[in-house]
This record gives structure tokens, C-alpha cells and sequence, in this order.
């Protein structure tokens, strides 16, 4: 076993052992139970559109925060200080454009996956495009999770990776097949705030350690405060690289091309919910977060430093030193917790909820990527929503498979001088490019065409591979922004990308005849076409009414399904017509829209029972709505 | 003419692009904190103005509706608070005493 700087006796071992044992089984068990929630494939992948935006927003904290992030941002902590929570906070730029453009893009258009985006906007073959850089995305990210995971455990237990990344990748497995989308967002929640716990419990305890956060403060060097490095200095971290790398591309992949996100976000009863729930995520979960990943960092070097001036540990403390960061997380937590393996067990277990949260989103969303996108449309079209949810159970198998082989990728990159921060920006720079730049001018730009979508998607990638081997390529386009050239690009890569695919697609736009089909509702300027095709109406009506809360339900078995009849004075409260789509949902708020849906409602001709809407079983429980509770009303449009 | 205002447009843009860096450089120097946070915030500001720009004239954000507006207001607020939590934070970090 690797010395780490961590010497645990048996008994810790054992207790540690079995702290983060008995979380993982809670979780399997816990998620297991809410496959029940999953009538139709519609349910396992997108909980029918009915969740309140504070579930999904506070499940997409877990989903933000993977295994890699405590590894990844305590290293990059330790090594550059505050500027590690950049990556958090660098996203409201490209708002904008996802909470008026995108969202409601994707919302009305009843989008199941970008690929299938791809293909309503351009055609087959652009699906298929995107459909391999997105998998490719995914799986990267699944594997980059194991891996981590694989580090730390082996680190943490002697257990080598080959043992441990398979053993951990069966429990998520068996949750995420069994639970569907219900299940990863109540999992997710209920680990959200078990990392929130763990991870603002070694916080607390890492200041304490070192005297509280005046000690801190004046024991971290000047540049190690700062929110930003230096412009160019650092060719793996610096600001010119962060902002057109992660603040734009990264950013945009994390928020138009994420399945993960984008299956978060359709799951919400409307669009103005995804808005609050995108608001939440930025301007309190991000921030959160980088506190939470990076905070054991930024601790590790006042305390380093500290022991430095004094000339030895810390009172009631041993010397703590790093020599391998990207154990930086494991050294520092061990040590602040006076050696407690029941406290570190808990903080093991909150790395382990960050490492499931996020795999079971992603082994979710390949599942659905495969069964939308290649099962469904190319190898059996026409089959029962129950063939398909057994199917998406393989699919479920499958996407951790793929993951489990990365591993071994990751592990040759193993003693190579790049961080676990640059090890990840590494990958992820040449994947994301052309398809984030594809699907902006596809949403954004009405005459990007077919044609040009392809080919810039494809040369687009290609270019960007290609400067692995001829970074010079670069060269110019860093030097023009950034008035600084080098050799190690890593964000600069994503740039060049970016701006390749933008050429190519933009010059061919330009050049050849748009013979594409006009398309309505999925670009930025036809949204209100999708409002009125999600309707399925000739009309809209966005008067804003009130929500009309404590109905009873009577069941009416001559009205059809996903309709409900409503009193006249409440519809007039409502502001609705008849035709108007309506969120049905149970009154109790701490449900969070479990007990929910959408329907028609169309007022009651003569005399109708004040507080009493009428429906037939069938809508009833399709909306998983109960008989006796009270039941609230709200009009979309 | 739009061909030519789009033109023109792409060429502000590119100027800001390459001029600004230098710009900083030489006001402020490379290794000047303020230079990264003006870089950033400069150049994501002309991005967020874009997206404001676009989403505006597609009437995807339409000033009619109430909500819209209180959306559209909120996202020019989120701008200027991440603008002065880095701006504070910076001041702040400089400003303060240290051990060493």
C-alpha cells in the first residue's frame, strides 16, 4: 500500500469500513423504492415533467459535485488557493442564452435527448454525430468519477483499483436500473445533503484546527486568496485559458449539453420553475460547491504554511505534509479529525454519495441517450414501453461497463505531471468543441443549415484532435486573445475548437442553399410555435392567475383522460379557458411534485361543487394523485 | 446593409478581443489580479450582452409579459452581483492583513 501519509490501525480500518458500507446499502435500498413512481418509459427517464424546481434544483447539488471534485479542486485548492472555486462561479455569462433560449427551447419542444435535437434541427445524420461526441462525453465523465474513486479507495484501503471500481460500480448499477430518474433525483437529494453535511463538517474542523478563520486568512499567502490567477502565467491555469475554455465551452456543455442537466430540468412542472431552478443552482448551489470541493485545499496550505513559520505541527495535531496532492483531500481530513475514523468514516461516505449522485445522473442519461437515440429509432421502433424499460435496464449495465473500461485509461495517465484538474480539462476540452459551437448556432442562428452542421461537427472534432499531436496550431488564435503563446493548451484547446467549427459551419451556411425544411419551435426566435405545439392548441393564453390550492377530487369516469372538469369561479381565479394546460398536483409541498401532473381543464357547464375538480380514475392515477388529500391547481398557458 | 452592420459588428467585437489583453498588460501587468478580473468580466460582459441582444430582438424574452420581465431583470442582477463578489473579494484579499 502506498504511503500516503495516512497510517490507519485495524480497528479504524473496520470502522471506516463499515460506516461506508452501511451508507451504500441505505442508498441501493432507499432509491430501489422508488421505482414504483415509474409507470412508463416517460417516468424512468423524466418523472413526466411534474416536480416542483426545488427537488430537482437541490438533487442537481449532488449531481454538480462528483467523487473527482473533492480529489480534484482540494489539489487545485493546495495548489493556487481561492482561484479553484473559479470553475464554479465563471457560468452566469451564457445565462442569458439558456434561461430564454435554450430552456424553453428544449421544455416545449419535448426534446428526450440533444441527439434527437439534432436531428429535428438538421437531420439523421447529424444525430448520429452527435450521438458519438455525447456518449463519448458521458462515458469520460463515468470513468474520470470511477477512476477518482478508485484513488481514493485504494489510497484510503490498500484495495487496488481493479477491486474496488468494480465492487462500488455494481451497487450504483443496481439503484440506477432498478430506480429510474425517480430514483437518482430522491437519491440525490438525500446525498446532496449528506455531502452538504460531510463536506462543511471537515470545513469547520479543518478552521478550528488551525485556530479559527482569522488564523486562516493570515496564514494563506496574498496569491493564494485571490478569486483569479495570474492572465497567462500558468499554462495549466490561467484566466485567459479559464474564461474561453470553462467559463464559455464548459459552461455551455454543462448547461446545453449535460443529458444529466438537461434530464434535471425537464423533469420540472414549467418552464419558469427550470428558471428558479437554474438560479438556485447558480447563485447558491455553485458557490456551495466550490466552498465545499476546495476548501480542504485552501486549509492544507495556510496549515502548511503555518507550521512553516512555527517550525512545527499545530498543538494537539500531527505534521501534516503533502507529497502526493492528489491525496490532498484524504491527508488533510484525516488529520483534522483528530484521527476519528467514526467522523472520517462519515466524510468517506459523503466523497462515496458525491461519487453515486453522479454516476447514477450519467449512467441515467446514457440509458436514455441509448434508448431514444439508437434502440428506439434504428434496432425496434414499434415496441411496448415495458420492452423498453427492460431494455433501458441493460442500457443502465452497459454505460457502467463502458465506465469501468475507462478506468483503465485513466490509470496509464498515472505519474504524468498533470493534475487531476488538468487531467480532466485535458479530456474534456477536445470533446466538447464542435458540438457545443453546433448546437449554439443551431439554436441561436436560424440559417445554419444540415449541410454545414455535419461537416463543421465533424472537422470540427477532427481539427481539435489533431492539436494533441500539433499544438502549434494554437498558437495564433492564443496569441490574439490572449497576447501569449505556449505549449501545454488545455482550455486554449476548446477555443481553437470552437472557433474551427464556427468557421466551417458559418462559411458553408453562407456559401450553400439551405434546403432544409423550416423547422418551427427549436430555435431561438420560433418559441413561441413550441409553447403552442406543447399545447397541442390553436391558442395561448399566458394571463397570469392565481393558483387555486385545498380542491377535493370527485371521479368521473365519463371524462377523458388528462382532463379534469372545473368550477367556473375557479377557473375564473385561474385565468384559464377551456383547452388551458393545467399543473394537478398534490397540495402537500414537501412532496416536491411526486403526486403531480399535467392536464386539460375545462370549466363545469351549469352549477359545479365549490373546491371539488372531477376526473376520471385513469387521470387520477396517471398523476399518482390519492382520493383523499387535497389537490392544487395552477395554470401553465 | 445588415450584411454590412454584421460586418461591422464581428470587427468591434475582434478588436475588443485582441486589444483588450494588451490593453490590461500594459495598464495594469500580467501578474496584476485586476487585469484577470477586468479580462473576465470585460469580456463576459460582451458575451452577456450578446445573449441579452439576441434573446431581446427573437422576442424569446417578451417584454409584455410580466414574468419575463422580472426574469430578465433578475439576469442582469446575477451579472453585477458575480461582477462585485470578485471585485470585494480581490480588495479584500489584498487589503488584509497577513501572518507572513
Amino acid at each position: 500500500m502506498e504511503n500516503i501519509g495516512i497510517e490507519l490501525s485495524q480497528k479504524s480500518l473496520l470502522i471506516i469500513t463499515s460506516v461506508v458500507i452501511f451508507y451504500i446499502f441505505s442508498v441501493t435500498l432507499f432509491g430501489t423504492y422508488f421505482s414504483k413512481f415509474n409507470n412508463d418509459l416517460d417516468d424512468f427517464f423524466y418523472s413526466g415533467q411534474r416536480f416542483s424546481w426545488w427537488l430537482p434544483a437541490a438533487s442537481m447539488m449532488a449531481t454538480g459535485i462528483g467523487s473527482y471534485s473533492f480529489l480534484k479542486y482540494s489539489e487545485q485548492g493546495y495548489q493556487t488557493g481561492l482561484s479553484s472555486s473559479l470553475t464554479y462561479l465563471n457560468d452566469w455569462f451564457v445565462m442569458p442564452f439558456f434561461i430564454f433560449g435554450w430552456l424553453p427551447i428544449i421544455y416545449y419542444s419535448k426534446v428526450k435527448s440533444i441527439p434527437e435535437y439534432f436531428e429535428r434541427r438538421f437531420n439523421r445524420t447529424a444525430r448520429v454525430i452527435s450521438l458519438t461526441i455525447i456518449l463519448a462525453y458521458m462515458f469520460f465523465y463515468i470513468g474520470y468519477n470511477l477512476y477518482t474513486v478508485g484513488v481514493a479507495t485504494e489510497a484510503l484501503f490498500g484495495i487496488e483499483q481493479i477491486v474496488a471500481v468494480p465492487l462500488i460500480a455494481l451497487f450504483l448499477g443496481i439503484y440506477v436500473t432498478f430506480g429510474g430518474q425517480t430514483a437518482v433525483i430522491f437519491t440525490d437529494l438525500f446525498q446532496g445533503l449528506m455531502l452538504f453535511i460531510g463536506g462543511i463538517l471537515a470545513v469547520y474542523l479543518g478552521l478550528n484546527t488551525i485556530g479559527g478563520f482569522d488564523q486562516f486568512w493570515s496564514y494563506l499567502p496574498v496569491n493564494h486568496r485571490l478569486p483569479f490567477v495570474d492572465l497567462v502565467e500558468n499554462e495549466q491555469f490561467n484566466t485567459a485559458g479559464l474564461f474561453w475554455g470553462e467559463a464559455l465551452a464548459g459552461s455551455i456543455a454543462f448547461a446545453f449539453m449535460n443529458q444529466g442537466f438537461i434530464m434535471r430540468y425537464l423533469t420540472i412542472k414549467n418552464v419558469n420553475d427550470g428558471r428558479k431552478a437554474a438560479f438556485f443552482n447558480l447563485l447558491i448551489t455553485m458557490p456551495l460547491c466550490a466552498i465545499i470541493v476546495g476548501a480542504m485545499g485552501w486549509i492544507a496550505k495556510s496549515i502548511i504554511t503555518k507550521q512553516s513559520v512555527i517550525g512545527e505541527a499545530l498543538v494537539g495535531y500531527d505534521f501534516i505534509q503533502i507529497d502526493n496532492t492528489y491525496h490532498t483531500f484524504l491527508i488533510v481530513c484525516w488529520n483534522v479529525v483528530k484521527q476519528n475514523p467514526w467522523i472520517f468514516g462519515f466524510i468517506i461516505a459523503s466523497l462515496l454519495a458525491a461519487l453515486m449522485s453522479t454516476i447514477d445522473t450519467l449512467i441515467n442519461a446514457c440509458a436514455a441517450v441509448i434508448i431514444y437515440d439508437i434502440y428506439k429509432p434504428y434496432i425496434k421502433p414499434e415496441a411496448s414501453d415495458k420492452h423498453y424499460l427492460k431494455v433501458a435496464r441493460i442500457a443502465s449495465i452497459l454505460s457502467t461497463l463502458v465506465g469501468l473500461m475507462l478506468v483503465i485509461i485513466f490509470n496509464l495517465q498515472e505519474g504524468s505531471s498533470l493534475s487531476l484538474m488538468s487531467l480532466h480539462y485535458k479530456g474534456i476540452m477536445v470533446i466538447i468543441p464542435s458540438i457545443v459551437t453546433t448546437i449554439f448556432l443551431g439554436a441561436f442562428w436560424s440559417k445554419f443549415h444540415s449541410i454545414p452542421a455535419c461537416v463543421a461537427m465533424v472537422l470540427g472534432s477532427l481539427l481539435t484532435i489533431l492539436t494533441l499531436w500539433y499544438p502549434e496550431m494554437i498558437d495564433p488564435l492564443a496569441w490574439f486573445v490572449s497576447n501569449h503563446s505556449g505549449n501545454n493548451y488545455i482550455y486554449m484547446r476548446a477555443l481553437f475548437g470552437m472557433v474551427t467549427t464556427s468557421i466551417i459551419g458559418i462559411g458553408l451556411s453562407l456559401i450553400l442553399k439551405n434546403n432544409d425544411e423550416t423547422k418551427p419551435g427549436l430555435t431561438v426566435d420560433t418559441i413561441q410555435q413550441a409553447k403552442l405545439s406543447y399545447k397541442n392548441h390553436l391558442t395561448l393564453n399566458e394571463l397570469e392567475g392565481a393558483i387555486i390550492k385545498n380542491m377535493t377530487i370527485e371521479l368521473d369516469e365519463n371524462i377523458s383522460e388528462n382532463q379534469i372538469v372545473v368550477p367556473l369561479k375557479h377557473m375564473e381565479q385561474m385565468k384559464a379557458e377551456d383547452g388551458d394546460l393545467i399543473y394537478i398536483s398534490d397540495s402537500r409541498w414537501f412532496l416536491g411534485g411526486l403526486r403531480a401532473g399535467h392536464v386539460k381543464a375545462f370549466a363545469i357547464k351549469g352549477n359545479g361543487v365549490n373546491n371539488t375538480i372531477r376526473m376520471s380514475t385513469k387521470t387520477m392515477n396517471h398523476c399518482y394523485l390519492l382520493k383523499h388529500k387535497p389537490i392544487l391547481l395552477e395554470k401553465i398557458f | 446593409m445588415n450584411y454590412f452592420k454584421n460586418i461591422f459588428r464581428l470587427l468591434i467585437c475582434f478588436s475588443i478581443i485582441y486589444y483588450l489583453p494588451r490593453f490590461l498588460i500594459e495598464i495594469l501587468g500580467p501578474k496584476n489580479p485586476w487585469t484577470s478580473f477586468f479580462y473576465m468580466y470585460s469580456l463576459g460582459g460582451l458575451v452577456f450582452l450578446i445573449g441579452l441582444n439576441i434573446i431581446l430582438k427573437s422576442k424569446a424574452c417578451n417584454l409584455n409579459l410580466k414574468s419575463d420581465q422580472i426574469w430578465l431583470r433578475a439576469t442582469i442582477l446575477g451579472f453585477f452581483y458575480f461582477l462585485s463578489l470578485h471585485g470585494i473579494w480581490i480588495y479584500f484579499s489584498l487589503n488584509t492583513s497577513s501572518a507572513l
